[in-house]
């Protein structure tokens, strides 16, 4: 037996190597770990951006798709001009698109002119409506969205604006280091008024 | 033992095996959580796209529907609302079409005006219970061609562009190419453009004029270089803004085939059984006036008065059996009174002497439509209140202009500053008669838009100047403070020339909103707002 249990125990080279063994598992483990954990924080701090860019698209779509030219010499959109890019648009709406839906006089319309635009002071989208083109903001300004890097308004066509809103979220890492995702969405916006009236 | 030793082994691989096993189950969990989120923002999108083109569809299906029904005559509603439903891909729409309480035909206005209210579900949803995906609010209304200063179906003479700067407010438009000649200096003459307003064609020109499908007649003076190269500086000299104010290759758009529909609003209702009678016609029901005057037979001669600024007489003489003239007098009074043939008749009230007939009071203002069978041999005066007098396309009448016809709330030579007192002629030929007055320093008045011409394959209507050309004679000038429509473009005046009959044009631009009294539209339904919300997705 004393032999036997003699034979059964472990050297002390015998843990040490089973002790180093199992450190390089832990530290291979923990790396595996750490790295899964970040991808899993970076993916949700992914989402997280994606949905801020979704959702200021979703807001900026109808809007401009509710433009309208006042006359048929008029624009509907008034800026950017066609082939340029600018982060923020002006347009031309019959209705007070900062009210709720209501029905208007179609013989005597009051075509308004709104503007939405990116302000880099707080990086937020902010919707007005302009007292004419290229005129200051009156009345209330709505936020369409806040913690967004840059948004940029393209003219393509007459009828075509493209929306690229740029959103960048911060990931904290396992490690407490910090690194940042970045999320460009891009939507092209065809404004039905030129589809059926010109 | 090196049994035993094995064993040990098996059992730390196993250990290890499932240690890793757990914790790829828990890196999975944490991503688990991650595919619902992304799901549902991937859903949201894509049930906000299906929701809008599922509106969108149907706001086009009824605005279709609606052109369709006004093409062929048919009122859309008679006042309440109507409603139409489908679907697209599976999503179900409803559109709400509610007329302008001012449309025809019971209200007073002569532009029908309609709004779609248009909502969108989602499939397999309670569409009675539940909230819409998408809603789109639409107002549209019908055009005028009084929105255009000047339209031509087919153009047979040019436009003229001359150095001293032939100035044209407005939009014109031509369904076939459209014909210039434009004269040596006229590029060098500071001021410009020449045409201030959108020019388009739906017909594009043959080559070499196909450059930007006008035919510039004189090719070295086109705003073009020989190799087909833009000259910006000759565009801008031509159209507003530039080479952008002209739009060849837009839709045609066709002038009425008919008067059916303007000898129904001057009866009031729908003609069923056609006034035979020679003379004056009024559709009343006790003295309540349903609709305008209705003349049977050709007009010999035809007179506008205004009566101060509140009433407004029309005269007009007709051939009798005997082959004598009989005078019919028509008083519209707007406010206070005034009195004809010794009757009194008092505000929004109308009083009629008929040559054979007692006199008659209506105890209503007509809806301003004058229509004749016939032709028209003379018409001059001035008009007060919103008017439109008509004569027959089908059997291709005539209405003649023998002097000026000027309006009450406008001095003649000056610009129009309101829409009250407007009038329109609608007739298959227009005519700048002969016995009008050749003056080139007191020129010959015409504050009136025209339509003349009706749809046919060889358009020979239209508006025309006796003697244009006439050499004999002093030359003349009118003015046209208005817009013009025509099937076929006719000489008119030889332009800044010693003889013939030129003429300058101006624009009201208060027609495009408030033409003359159920003056003929284009058949097209502007967009008058566009509005989009997002609904519960």
């Amino acid at each position: 037996m004393t032999l036997l249990q003699k034979r059964l125990g472990l050297t002390l080279i015998e843990v040490i190597v089973a002790m180093g063994i199992m450190v390089i598992v832990t530290v291979l483990i923990l790396g595996i770990y750490g790295n899964s954990f970040n991808a899993f924080r970076r993916g949700t701090s992914r989402l997280e951006a994606q949905q801020r860019t979704r959702e200021v698209l979703r807001r900026v779509t109808p809007l401009i798709m509710s433009s309208k030219a006042p006359t048929p010499l008029d624009e509907a959109v008034t800026e950017p001009p066609t082939g340029e890019v600018r982060d923020f648009v002006e347009f031309h709406s019959a209705d007070d698109l900062l009210a709720p839906m209501a029905p208007i006089n179609p013989r005597a319309p009051t075509h308004l002119v709104f503007r939405i635009w990116f302000s880099e002071d707080d990086g937020s989208v902010r919707f007005s409506r302009i007292t004419d083109v290229g005129g200051s903001p009156v009345g209330d300004t709505r936020f369409l969205g806040r913690r967004v890097d840059s948004v940029e308004f393209e003219r393509l066509a007459v009828n075509l604006v493209r929306v690229s809103v740029s959103v960048t979220a911060p990931v904290i890492t396992a490690v407490s280091s910090t690194e940042e995702v970045e999320v460009l969405r891009t939507a092209v916006i065809s404004i039905p008024y030129y589809s059926s009236s010109r | 033992m090196k049994h035993c030793t094995l064993n040990h082994s098996r059992g730390t691989v196993l250990y290890l095996a499932l240690i890793f096993c757990a914790f790829l189950n828990l890196l999975a969990l944490a991503y688990t959580k991650c595919i619902p989120v992304e799901a549902n923002s991937f859903l949201r999108s894509q049930r906000a796209l299906n929701a809008h083109y599922a509106c969108e569809a149907g706001v086009f299906d009824t605005m279709a529907w609606i052109r369709h029904e006004l093409k062929h005559g048919r009122e859309v509603s008679t006042g309440e609302i109507v409603i139409r439903e489908g679907e697209h891909s599976g999503w179900f729409w409803k559109a709400e079409i509610t007329p302008d309480p001012m449309s025809p035909p019971h209200g007073e206005a002569s532009l029908r005006f309609f709004e779609i209210l248009c909502r969108a579900w989602a499939p397999n949803v309670n569409v009675n219970t539940a909230e819409p995906a998408r809603i789109i609010r639409v107002s549209m209304g019908e055009e005028t061609f009084a929105r255009y200063t000047n339209y031509v179906d087919r153009m047979h003479t040019f436009y003229n562009v001359m150095g001293g700067g032939t100035f044209l407010e407005g939009h014109i438009h031509a369904n076939s190419a459209i014909m210039m000649l434009i004269s040596d200096d006229a590029y060098s003459n500071p001021a410009g453009p020449v045409y201030l307003g959108y020019m388009t064609s739906s017909t594009t020109a043959n080559a070499p004029w196909n450059v930007d499908g006008v035919n510039y007649m004189e090719l070295s003076q086109a705003p073009f270089d020989g190799e087909g190269t833009a000259i910006p500086e000759r565009y801008e000299k031509l159209y507003l803004g530039g080479q952008a104010g002209l739009n060849v290759g837009v839709n045609r758009i066709e002038l009425p085939d008919s008067s059916v529909g303007l000898e129904n609003r001057a009866w009031g209702e729908d003609l069923t059984n056609l006034p035979t009678g020679r003379g004056l016609h009024v559709n009343a029901v006790g003295s309540m006036m349903q609709g305008g005057f209705f003349v049977v037979g050709d007009i010999e001669s035809m007179t506008l008065e205004a009566i101060g600024q509140d009433a407004s007489l029309i005269t007009f003489t007709q051939l009798n059996s005997s082959g004598e003239l009989d005078t019919t007098k028509i008083l519209e009074v707007y406010s206070g009174s005034a009195t004809l043939d010794g009757h009194t008749v008092t505000s929004d009230s109308v009083g009629v002497s008929f040559p054979d007939s007692p006199f008659a009071t209506f105890s209503n203002p007509s809806n301003g439509v004058f229509h004749a069978t016939g032709s028209i041999k003379s018409l001059s005066g001035t008009n007060l209140g919103p008017r439109l007098i008509s004569v027959d396309l089908a059997s291709n009448q005539v209405i003649r202009i023998t002097d000026s016809v000027t309006r009450a709330d406008t001095n003649p030579g000056s610009r129009v500053t309101g829409p009250r007192d407007v009038l329109g002629l609608v007739a298959y030929r227009v005519v700048l008669g002969e016995e009008a007055p050749r003056s080139s320093s007191e020129p010959v008045y015409l504050y009136l838009s025209y339509l003349a011409g009706k749809e046919e394959s060889f358009p020979g209507g239209g508006f025309q100047v006796e003697g244009w050309d006439d050499t004999s004679k002093p030359r003349g000038v009118f003015h046209l403070h208005g817009a013009s429509g025509a099937g076929r473009s006719y000489p008119t005046g030889t332009g800044e020339g010693t003889v013939g009959f030129g003429y300058r044009h101006f624009f009201d631009e208060h027609l495009v909103e408030n033409p003359p009294p159920h003056y003929p539209t284009t058949g097209k339904l502007p967009i008058r707002s566009w509005r989009e919300e997002d609904g519960a997705l």
